[in-house]
């Protein structure tokens, strides 16, 4: 995994002897044991090398911990990197995840051995199960399990104390991360294994290049439009909806999440009786805005009624409902659309140009869901190049964006020893200036999320 | 990837045990039992795919010099990898070997015993790195007797998939082997269609080049850089008990699905935090999941091939419809409304399915690589899928045909989404690269690549305005790119493993971010 290689950087880069970290003596009565660090050393020094705050340290250190390279040496069945006087040790590359990976039932069994043998009564319950379970599964090896256990056991002895602890401290530390104790998440776990073998589930024959060489030539009969023309487009898009983007500006009165406030939902909730400035504004930026806001479409009915052609939106909609809704009750809409739509003398008669007009009669005979696809269309565009346009310029718009509503921004004082309000609905992608001075001044405070 | 059938110099002596197999300087070393217990050194050239080309045997003596020392010191610069294992014995001469596949971990040999010939496949363990790890202790499997038969008689497709289940074993990754021995004339008939392929594909390209006047550098020249985008960490949604799969916001851009490998479907609502509905499943085994635009339906699915749409609006979480008609994983669903749902699969289809019936309407089949992820146009009329081929595709809904192929990727693609215009697609792949690509100038137009991220990207999603791509990788991050100058703006840091899921809400408030560490968190 890559993430491995950049914490073992991070983790010689700490070892360094001119600008790695200082190394204290930990004391176990008697015994000193050199090479151990506190926490705060830790997390100072990854402040100070990498110029990060204090909670990125914290959880930079956490997942060094928590992936084996660091242990704790007071508690360590406790995978936390705690900021104060803690001691803790390095572990040795020999028991780096990425060296010995992955760890064998054989090794396991060996280790659990060890302890057994060492001190009667000294594994725990969950490692008593592990143990007979293995016993039980590689019984045949078992006698080659006991014999390494004793020889290593014998060799340790020959050891100086504090090396010995040293060594077992490390092997206990590894076995923590690879064989976690229940109800501790495993993260070392994979992903479910991703059959990756497409050369057998497809077969390259004479079939497939026939059915490629056909998709490759409708696709080469696509229209292409220049390149300069369709960035331009993004660009546009992007600029145009940047006020609209509460990631990229923020959102009045103020964000839900930061603020707790659910007013910014309440007023753009479906139907409102005074819409809000930015949602009136993007019914101009496409037809199809200002059909999918129920609130937009609303007044566009409104609006066609007034001119008379409100038979056009009546039809859309129907056939929208024909697209997208029960299959069953295909037919019978379809049935509907055509009596009053399509049918010579129908109340609300559409103006359809004959070429699709006999199509669609023709595909009426054999209803499915898309068989006024062409004739929805053909209206759609007839809205959208006619009607639309005089909507925007009618009083009726106008009239709606004027009266639209501007929300203020709901000021919130989270801290109140802090001088400056902070903005409920802060701009992410602009706040870089003002969240650094935040940060220098406010420490933690700011990332507190609310847990659940 | 084709395999190739190789004949190979006869080899007259007795393979005891493999030693190593190298897979940068492929050798495959080999212990000898006549009288001397010699070292052999079978030297393959692999060719680009990984494939056997050549096969040469060189024998060692059986001093400690030679090949197998000067490779151990490469070996400890860390120039190559040598990986030991130990491999019972052999007891079968092998007088030919027939294809070796490094990717699909089978060593063909044909034998001779006597009068008969058998084939024998030796079947390994392949790790990460596609190098030989383990052997099992059983994986000597005896295929097939082929009494007087010789090879040429075994051309054609052999569905070696039954056979492996007599060899059985923790170790073993059993592949579904597929040896596909091809004739000589079948092969020119395939070679010219091959070629009548890459022409016009050839054709696509120099089609796309005529109408590429610019690139986005340029064209976003005159637009303002954004800066360092900070994003803060507000909610932590705590409740699941395993890792994350995947989520999906509703449309109300307050509820919001999550899926989870402890068998649960959790439905949040995700200001006040509060789990609304919980949905047990059947198979613990899920990788994607849904929510309808009418928040009434979520589907999931994953290993079990099925995608499973629930009715949550009933008093408790009942089954609606079980889709069944996958023959591979389901790896992502998306309802189009409460009575159509497309979902994408590892058989490399993608499905338009009928909810009322729970039928098939349409089959969307054009990928050579599992489908891994899909997105629905703004309008509704085509949808995107991204494989494990690299290739993102194109598809007309209604008439089930694929509009248009983009490649450009080296590895599978996992994630892919519309930019919110509708006109260009986004893909995030395993090459730890994501491609922004133009659907009305037809081609890739930008490529959000950083040398220092070499982490494959599992998700992502884009802010309203399409301004801001979040992307999660492997290495534990979300990073945020700016789709129009291509730069890396931002990161979210703050999961202890793996994001797998991203998703932004149709109001925009902010980005999800789902982790195997089993938290979602939200940010803006």
């Amino acid at each position: 995994m890559s993430c491995f290689r950049k914490m073992e950087k991070v983790i010689v880069a700490m070892q360094d002897p001119d600008m790695g970290m200082k190394m204290r003596n930990q004391r176990l009565l008697i015994t000193v044991i050199p090479h151990a660090m506190t926490g705060q050393d830790v997390i100072t020094w990854l402040i100070q090398k990498y110029h990060i705050c204090e909670e990125e340290a914290l959880h930079l250190g956490e997942m060094l911990v928590r992936y084996g390279y660091i242990y704790p040496l007071k508690e360590p069945r406790c995978l936390v990197l705690r900021p104060d006087e803690s001691p803790y040790r390095f572990q040795t590359p020999y028991f780096w995840t990425s060296t010995r990976w992955p760890p064998t039932e054989l090794d396991y069994a060996i280790y659990l051995a060890k302890k057994n043998i060492r001190k009667q009564g000294e594994l725990m319950e969950y490692e008593k199960e592990r143990y007979s379970l293995l016993h039980k599964r590689i019984n045949h090896t078992w006698d080659f399990v006991v014999m390494q256990a004793r020889e290593q056991l014998r060799a340790s002895k020959q050891r100086r104390k504090a090396d010995r602890i040293v060594l077992e401290c490390q092997e206990q530390a590894y076995w923590l991360i690879n064989r976690p104790p229940p109800g501790v998440q495993n993260m070392l776990d994979w992903a479910l294994e991703r059959p990756n073998n497409f050369s057998t589930r497809v077969p390259l024959n004479s079939d497939y290049y026939k059915s490629e060489i056909e998709t490759s030539r409708r696709a080469l009969g696509r229209n292409r439009v220049k390149s300069s023309v369709c960035l331009e487009g993004f660009i546009k898009y992007s600029e145009q909806y940047q006020n609209h983007d509460p990631i990229m500006q923020g959102c009045l009165p103020s964000n839900p999440w930061i603020s707790d406030d659910i007013a910014y939902w309440t007023m753009n909730s479906e139907i409102v009786p005074v819409p809000t400035r930015l949602r009136v504004e993007r019914w101009s930026f496409r037809f199809m805005e200002l059909l999918s806001d129920t609130m937009g479409r609303r007044e566009f009915m409104t609006y066609l009624e007034k001119e008379f052609s409100a038979e056009n939106l009546h039809f859309w909609q129907a056939c929208e409902e024909i697209r997208h809704g029960e299959s069953s009750k295909i037919v019978e809409k379809v049935e509907d659309v055509y009596k009053n739509f399509l049918a010579p003398g129908a109340a609300r008669w559409v103006n359809i140009d004959s070429k699709t007009m006999d199509k669609t009669l023709e595909g009426i005979k054999r209803p499915h869901r898309f068989v006024m696809d062409d004739a929805q269309m053909h209206i759609y565009f007839l809205m959208k190049k006619d009607s639309y346009p005089r909507y925007l310029k009618s009083d009726l718009y106008k009239n709606m964006l004027a009266k639209a509503v501007v929300p203020q921004e709901t000021k919130k004082s989270v801290f109140p020893f802090m001088r400056r309000q902070r903005h409920s609905s802060p701009s992410p992608a602009q706040a870089s200036a003002q969240a650094a001075e935040e940060d220098g001044r406010a420490g933690t405070n700011s990332a507190a999320g609310s847990h659940f | 990837m084709s395999e190739k059938v190789l004949k190979s110099p006869e080899f007259s002596w007795t393979a005891r045990s493999i030693e190593y197999y190298s897979t940068h300087s492929p050798h495959l070393f080999v212990h000898t039992v006549d009288q001397l217990a010699e070292r052999r050194a079978l030297n393959f050239a692999l060719d680009l795919q990984g494939v056997v080309s050549r096969v040469e045997e060189k024998m060692l003596a059986s001093s400690e010099h030679g090949l197998r020392a000067s490779l151990k010191e490469e070996a400890k610069r860390g120039e190559i990898s040598l990986l030991p294992f130990l491999f019972p014995s052999l007891c079968f001469i092998p007088s030919s070997l027939i294809s070796f596949i490094p990717s699909n971990p089978h060593l063909f040999f044909t034998v001779e015993e006597g009068q008969e010939k058998e084939r024998v496949s030796l079947q390994v363990k392949l790790d990460q790195q596609s190098a030989l790890g383990r052997a099992s202790e059983e994986s000597v499997s005896r295929l097939c007797n082929l009494g007087q038969w010789n090879l040429k008689e075994l051309i054609g497709e052999h569905r070696a998939r039954g056979d492996w289940d007599q060899v059985a074993g923790d170790k073993v990754l059993t592949l579904s082997g597929k040896v596909t021995v091809i004739m000589a004339a079948e092969k020119a008939e395939m070679d010219a269609l091959k070629k009548e392929c890459d022409g016009l594909r050839a054709q696509i390209e120099a089609a796309r080049k005529a109408v590429n006047d610019t690139t986005m550098t340029a064209a976003a020249n005159g637009v303002a850089p954004l800066g360092r985008v900070q994003l803060k960490l507000r909610k932590s949604l705590k409740g699941h008990l395993a890792k994350i799969y995947a989520m999906h916001w509703s449309e109300d851009s307050r509820q919001m699905v999550s899926a989870s490998q402890d068998g649960k479907l959790l439905v949040w609502d995700t200001f006040t935090g509060n789990k609304l509905v919980a949905v047990p499943l059947k198979s613990a085994w899920v990788m994607s999941v849904a929510f309808a635009p009418s928040a009434n339906l979520v589907a999931s699915g994953g290993l079990d091939n099925i995608c499973t749409v629930y009715n949550i609006k009933a008093a408790s979480p009942k089954t609606l419809r079980e889709l069944d008609a996958h023959t591979g994983y389901l790896s992502c669903c998306r309802f189009l409304s409460d009575s159509e749902i497309l979902t994408a699969s590892g058989d490399t289809t993608c499905v338009l399915w009928d909810l009322e019936t729970g039928k098939q309407k349409t089959v969307y089949t054009n990928h050579i690589g599992d489908c891994m992820s899909l997105a629905l146009a703004p309008d509704m009329n085509m949808f995107i899928s991204g494989a494990c081929d690299s290739l993102a595709k194109l598809w007309d809904l209604r008439e089930g045909t694929c509009k248009q192929t983009f490649s450009g990727h080296t590895s599978d693609i996992n994630a892919i989404s519309f930019f919110p215009s509708g006109n260009a697609i986004i893909t995030g792949s395993d090459d730890c690269s994501c491609k922004m690509y133009d659907l009305r100038s037809d081609q890739e137009v930008t490529d959000y690549t950083d040398a220092t991220l070499n982490a494959g990207v599992t998700s992502l999603a884009l802010s309203n305005s399409g301004r801001l791509i979040f992307a999660g990788y492997d290495d534990f991050n979300c990073h945020i790119w700016d789709s129009l100058k291509g730069e890396k703006v931002g990161v979210l840091s703050g999961h202890d493993n793996r994001v797998s899921c991203t998703g932004v809400p149709a109001d925009g408030m902010g980005v999800c971010t789902g982790s195997w560490d089993s938290f979602l968190k939200l940010w803006n």
